[in-house]
């Protein structure tokens, strides 16, 4: 029986870098990758900065603890694939697998919260196109909603419907000197139906059943938030899911017997490629989570 | 048989997994402060103090997690020609931007032209 080395060789090298093919090949695709994500970031910091009013993440349904279990969830994963790399290298085989195993189902699990937040903003209108973004016209929507929903006799008489129809007579007759000042207006108006009918405003997006007028949220520049969210989110989402594939292949190949010791190669450059993942969640979440 | 070796005779053969446990508990540490920088009323320097702890604490973490993790702290001299330039080439390209999109305040309300202002 020879005996092994507490540690395997390092994959062959060859001339020119001192690095193998695979791992300039994966940190060559890597830099490419830098380039895509400081596209679609610096985008998002050239907009926002740009822009006079922004919705807080507040305003938008992001909430900043979700972000942070996604963080730690991330965070786990880049350790528990480091630990497979460092578990093959000491040829424990069965350890790597469950490494590999526990950081599929980490990435499944930062998918499963991106999925509800992505969900529960959706229920609520929030996507590219369906924030309302000027009172005036949002206004003008939730009246005749509102009134299509009434019998004729009931049009007449319902208070809130009065009250909202002289808010729109005042912003047709361009009483207010600036949008802040509109807002303001209409916000005070959700406010005061939402008292009346005993309901909480920052929900009167959904409630149908609830009685009464509904005004939805006006949020300026709410469309080009949600365009860069999703979009940003969305392509980070999709590189996740394009990490867990490779894990998936290496728990399929284990399952068939052919993940050996040789599989260290894959595992260094999976793992290289999961961390750079996990690196533009670091920058994503204070971005969008926290700054806002 | 040295030559293969050489790639990670630099680094200890003794326990890596403390390391990356270690960096990990440094990871975690370090999101929770960057979690109580909006924490109601655990912050009490400001907003501006605060975002500006945030972006720090962000680029440490990306630093631990690309020295540690993806080992750069072993391989930076074969690697950092690929790395550099793309990070140069991004934050060159916000800057060319900026002037554009993000200083041509005289064109506030460019984007409400319904509204007459």
């Amino acid at each position: 029986m020879t005996t092994h080395a507490a540690t395997i060789d390092a994959p062959p090298q060859h001339m020119g870098l001192p690095l193998s093919n695979g791992k300039l090949a994966m940190w060559l695709f890597l830099a490419t990758e830098i380039m895509f994500f400081s596209g679609l970031i610096g985008a998002y910091i050239v907009l926002r900065f740009g822009s006079p009013v922004w919705p807080r993440p507040h305003d938008m349904l992001v909430e900043e603890f979700l972000g942070a279990i996604n963080t730690f969830f991330l965070i786990c994963s880049s350790v528990s694939v480091v630990l497979a790399h460092a578990a093959l290298l000491r040829r424990k085989i069965g350890l790597a697998v469950l490494y590999i195993t526990i950081t599929l189902a980490l990435g499944g699990v930062f998918l499963l919260i991106k999925a509800h937040e992505y969900t529960h903003k959706w229920e609520h209108g929030i996507f590219p196109g369906g924030i309302f973004e000027s009172p005036d016209l949002a206004l003008k929507k939730a009246i005749a909603d509102y009134r299509s929903s009434l019998s004729l006799a009931d049009q007449k008489t319902d208070p809130d419907l009065a009250a909202a129809t002289a808010l729109a007579e005042r912003f047709a007759l361009q009483e207010f000197k600036s949008i802040q000042a509109q807002l303001e207006a209409y916000n005070k108006l959700g406010e005061d139906l939402a008292k009346r009918h005993g309901h909480d405003h920052d929900h009167a997006g959904h409630g149908h059943d609830a009685p009464g007028l509904h005004l939805p949220p006006v949020h300026p520049n709410g469309n080009l938030w949600a365009s860069l969210y999703f979009t940003i989110t969305g392509f980070h989402a999709l590189h996740v899911v394009g990490g867990m594939v490779m894990f998936a292949i290496m728990l399929i190949r284990a399952g068939l017997g052919l993940f050996t010791i040789e599989s260290v190669a894959f595992v260094e450059y999976a793992g290289l490629y999961w961390h750079f993942v996990d690196i533009v969640w670091i920058f994503l979440f204070p971005l969008i989570y926290l700054v806002g | 048989m040295t030559e293969a070796h050489a790639e990670h005779a630099h680094e200890p053969h003794g326990n890596v997994e403390r390391t990356y446990l270690a960096v990990f508990g440094a990871l975690i540490v370090l999101t929770g402060v960057s979690f109580l920088t909006v924490a109601e009323g655990y912050w009490p320097f400001g907003q501006q103090a605060g975002h500006t702890v945030v972006m720090v604490v962000a680029v440490c973490k990306a630093v631990l997690v690309a020295m540690f993790f993806m080992h750069l702290k072993w391989d930076w001299f074969k690697l950092y020609f690929m790395i550099v330039p793309p990070l140069i080439m991004g934050a060159l390209m916000i800057c060319a931007l900026m002037p554009d999109l993000t200083f041509a305040h005289d064109i506030k309300w460019a984007w409400f032209p319904y509204l007459g202002h």
